[in-house]
């Protein structure tokens, strides 16, 4: 048995777009010939998840990610490549696949609207076959875990949103699949809810080793949960690695951030990279390639009435947009 | 981009001015390439900045903005934070925070307050109507549905009528009058049919209304400038199509006189009103019932029964066609196709037409104490 | 799917109705009122002109009536659920079907299972066994048997073509228009086949076989003129139903299949 979850190489899917014209006429002309174009929505994509993997797939909107987490949900067939999860072609074995398989889709709802969340959780029970005593061991512990007592037993256009994704997510894992795809699943939560959702995927990973493949567009969700990050762009990956390369992926880079205890002129920090300035605080950009960071440092507290100072690498989302326009 | 100029009516801006502040948007929000486009073929994203653009487009003093980056990558939320600086640096206007409901005040207006609907006159709303006329150009490619679907329509009716009278005519009416009112009546079904029920109901319960009633209009006008649009279009593209070929495939009597003619066409409008006045009726009334679906099925029923769509009023057994007499729904079938045909006698006819005024204006009354209760409700409870 | 999950489902669309119980019934009343109104107008149009191509007021009422049952069965299955399809394909809540363990035609209809049309059921059923009532046929066993197969064939038929015009979304997504072209010619079957001339009787009986549905097995039933089909075939009749609806099907999940592949 691999040691890998999921193997994909070569990945492709190319779509064929009809060209709509505009103006009335042409609707006619539509009619005896359309022009396409064909769209190559995912260009050669190789992947490979770990059993027990907390992975973060992200990407600009349009860029081939839920296309690609679409083929591996077995929902599309892709033009080419081989795609081995779990032991499945996912859109070959559909059917048995999706048994072991579990799918959140942030902002499309499972549960039912006017029931409580019980109901759609005991018709899950029913559709995956779960042992009673199996679900009820499950539903307990996901309930302990996400403090949802009370909230199961509410109908669901009753519940906050934040309570509803807790709901949504217990929705899920009940028939403990090896497998699960989370798309934005704390996309409007309040910070509150946002950790202990966090919390729940740590912890269940822990507890039943469920390989997680995480699509966000929240970078802090990114920076708390996943080990890897793959990022998709146009079609391919344009990186594929640890979370903590991609925090430190502009290594000769940093930020200083200073606030004075009176206002200073900039033309005094004349030789830096100013990316903020006021009056009383700046921020400012420096490669510590060739003067290391001790250097710079030195200078500033040496030359200016510094009251506070703050060192950080290069924002992740910095990171993230930089990677996208490359 | 159609959205934008009718904002410029609506909030009544000077041109130039408009023009000003569109571009200074729309360049710093880069929406030039689609602006021209369907709301429906763009991007999140791309729906987003225009969305903000239009919030800004009458210089607001105060924006309220409600989860406006949610859902968008890093580049698009980026954007959008600029841009949202950009504004604020040119004229400042403040932003209580991303988690607040709404959207951006008109200039001169104070929180609680409804705007003035009074300053608007009937060139903004024949605009809404034509507005409403274009939109449904998109739709096209329905019409020959349409058609074909009033063709089918008429066509039952008639093999029926014919079936039953043959050449030798019955008392009420002679087979080439009932082919006539077999043509008329689904055509003035298909004319009538508004969705102005749906649109106030789905407003109502999503509280969308709320968004409505900012806007410094009144709500009801530009509903039935919409829908008088929507009816024109009908009348152009499928109505008086299908007449015409229906007129060529079973024969079509003229009206019966020029007199009956304008009767006819005051007929006409009446039926219009009603039909307006009784589908805001329906989704008032389901505003306090809860129950949209069932008031407008009843209506319906209601409206098969005493319109005379079908069977006119004088093949009615005695204590129905009193029933129906009685009832505003004979003139959204029976009345205008009688009218049309010369079947009452001038003085019956005009006392129906006068009678029908009175019910038009009956329903108006009722409809606008049970808007304004309705509104009321809203703004007390906060939707 | 088995019998075990569809039961749930059922059970949990009842206690979902449940949860609006005054809408329910007050929707039920409306639908008995609105076709009660279809009714009263040809009960009124009868009592003026009491033959309709040689039928009377109870066999109209009973051809009506069958037309209505066997519509409210087999839309149950199909009509929303098919129509909804649309907005699903378009806005990828297809894709929810799509990653259930269960053969997503069996949960789609199922899951949209339509409880309102038992409102149309009541009304339709009652007066159709009043109109049996007053008609004399010999109610043999054979006849109650031929009835119970007409409406069993009548709703697949109506299942299977609605089913097909869901299928043709996977194809063009606005298809919507091919409800309507259903709905408008099924208006012509309320009344008896031979008024409309043989384009419109050869349209139903081959292209779109509506007829089927009520006409042919009354007019056999009631021993009316059943042209352009021979006499003999009344038995043949009821097997329309299963084939229409198997097309149906078969056409519906080539179109899930395609849509798989294409994206949606």
């Amino acid at each position: 048995m691999s040691e890998y979850m999921i193997e994909i190489q070569g990945l492709r899917k190319t779509f064929k777009k009809l060209n709509k014209k505009a103006g009335f006429f042409s609707a006619f002309g539509a009619l005896f010939s359309r022009t396409s174009e064909l769209v190559h929505s995912v260009d050669g994509i190789d992947l490979r998840v770990r059993k027990g993997e907390i992975r973060g797939l992200i990407g600009p909107n349009g860029a081939g990610k839920s296309t690609t987490i679409k083929i591996m949900s077995g929902i599309l067939h892709p033009t080419e490549g081989t795609v081995s999860i779990m032991g499945y072609t996912p859109w070959l074995h559909r059917e048995k696949y999706i048994r072991n398989l579990g799918v959140l889709f942030g902002q499309k709802s499972q549960l039912w609207w006017d029931l409580p969340p019980i109901d759609t959780f005991e018709l899950n029970r029913e559709m995956y076959r779960i042992p009673t005593d199996r679900f009820k061991r499950r539903l307990d512990r996901f309930v302990e875990l996400l403090q949802i007592e009370r909230v199961i037993y509410q109908p669901v256009r009753t519940l906050s949103l934040g309570e509803r994704m807790k709901c949504e997510l217990v929705c899920a894992l009940l028939h403990e699949p090896s497998l699960i795809f989370l798309d934005e699943p704390t996309i409007g939560l309040d910070i509150v809810s946002k950790e202990t959702i966090r919390q729940f995927i740590k912890q269940t990973n822990k507890e039943l080793q469920t390989t997680f493949i995480i699509t966000t567009h929240d970078l802090a969700d990114l920076e708390n949960l996943c080990d890897n990050v793959t990022i998709i762009n146009k079609g391919s990956i344009v990186f594929d690695d640890a979370m903590g390369k991609l925090s430190t992926f502009f290594r000769n880079r940093k930020i200083i951030e200073v606030k004075f205890a009176e206002p200073v002129g900039e033309a005094l920090l004349d030789g830096y990279d100013v990316i903020e300035f006021g009056g009383l605080n700046a921020r400012i950009e420096v490669n510590v390639e060739d003067k290391d960071i001790k250097h710079h440092v030195y200078d500033i507290l040496g030359r200016l009435p510094v009251v506070d100072i703050n060192i950080t690498n290069i924002p992740i989302e910095e990171v993230i947009k930089h990677i996208y326009t490359s | 981009m159609d959205s934008f100029e009718l904002h410029r009516y609506v909030y009544k801006l000077p041109v130039n001015a408009f023009r000003e502040q569109l571009r200074f948007c729309m360049d710093l929000l880069s929406v030039g390439e689609f602006a021209h486009k369907p709301v429906r073929q763009l991007s999140l994203g791309q729906r987003m900045r225009v969305e903000i653009a239009m919030a800004l487009l009458h210089e607001p003093r105060i924006l309220f903005l409600d989860e406006p980056t949610i859902g968008l990558d890093v580049m698009a939320k980026d954007q959008i934070r600029q841009f949202l600086r950009a504004v604020n640096r040119k004229k400042p206007t403040a932003s209580p925070g991303r988690n607040l409901p709404g959207r951006s005040l008109p200039r001169a207006s104070l929180p609680g307050a409804l705007p003035d609907e009074r300053r608007y006159g009937v060139t903004t709303y024949m605009m809404f109507a034509v507005k409403s006329f274009t939109n449904q150009l998109a739709y096209r490619s329905e019409v020959w549905l349409r058609l074909l679907g009033n063709l089918l329509a008429i066509l039952i009716q008639v093999e029926i009528w014919r079936a039953v009278i043959g050449s030798s005519g019955q008392e009420g009416a002679s087979l080439d009058q009932m082919i006539t009112y077999s043509i008329l009546n689904p055509l003035l079904l298909a004319l009538l049919s508004t969705n102005v029920s749906e649109a106030v109901d789905s407003s109502l319960k999503s509280g969308s209304i709320a968004t409505e009633l900012i806007r410094p209009l009144s709500y009801p006008l530009y509903l039935l400038a919409g829908s008088l649009g929507l009816s024109l279009y009908k009348l152009a593209f499928t109505v008086a199509p299908a007449f015409a070929l229906a007129g060529l495939l079973f024969g079509v009597l003229p009206p019966a006189s020029p007199m009956n003619l304008l009767a006819f066409v005051a007929a006409l409008l009446i039926a219009m009103l009603m039909s307006f006045l009784l589908g805001y009726l329906v989704s008032l009334l389901a505003f306090w019932l809860m129950s949209h679906f069932a008031l407008s099925w009843m209506l319906g029923g209601l409206i098969t029964i005493f319109s005379g769509s079908f069977l006119p009023l004088w093949f009615y057994s005695s204590g129905w066609a009193a029933v129906a007499e009685a009832l505003p729904f004979q003139y959204l079938g029976y009345v205008p196709a009688a009218v049309y045909l010369g079947t009452m006698t001038d003085e019956a006819m005009w006392r129906t037409l006068a009678i029908g005024l009175i019910w038009a204006a009956a329903l108006l009354l009722l409809v606008r104490w049970l808007w304004s209760r309705a509104v009321r409700r809203l703004i007390i409870q906060g939707g | 799917m088995n019998i075990a999950l569809f039961g749930k489902l059922i059970q949990l669309l009842i206690k979902e109705k449940m949860a609006y119980r005054g809408d329910f019934l007050l929707s039920a009343f409306a639908q008995i009122v609105s076709y009660g109104g279809e009714y009263i107008v040809i009960w009124l149009f009868m009592k003026r002109f009491p033959l309709l191509a040689g039928w009377t007021w109870p066999e109209i009422a009973l051809l009506y009536s069958f037309g209505l049952l066997t519509y409210a069965i087999g839309a149950s299955f199909s009509f929303v659920q098919m129509r909804e399809l649309e907005g699903q394909v378009r806005q990828g809540t297809f894709d929810n079907l799509l990653i259930k363990p269960i053969n997503p035609y069996f949960y789609l209809i199922s899951r949209g299972f339509n409880l309102a049309y038992v409102a149309h059921i009541t009304i339709s059923g009652a007066v159709l066994i009043w109109a049996i009532g007053q008609l004399n046929v010999q109610w043999t066993l054979l006849n109650w048997a031929y009835v119970l197969l007409a409406v069993v064939s009548g709703a697949m038929i109506q299942a299977g073509l609605l089913t097909a015009i869901g299928a043709a979304t996977f194809l063009w997504v606005r298809a919507g228009f091919l409800f309507t072209i259903f709905f408008r010619l099924k208006e012509f079957i309320s009344y008896p086949l031979p008024l409309f001339g043989t384009f419109i009787q050869l349209l139903l009986t081959i292209g779109v076989p509506l007829a089927f549905v009520n006409f042919y097995p009354a007019a056999f039933l009631l021993a009316h003129d059943s042209a352009p089909l021979p006499g003999w075939a009344m038995w043949l009749a009821p097997l329309v139903g299963p084939l229409v609806y198997g097309l149906g099907y078969l056409l519906w999940t080539s179109g899930a299949n395609k849509y798989q592949g294409a994206g949606g």
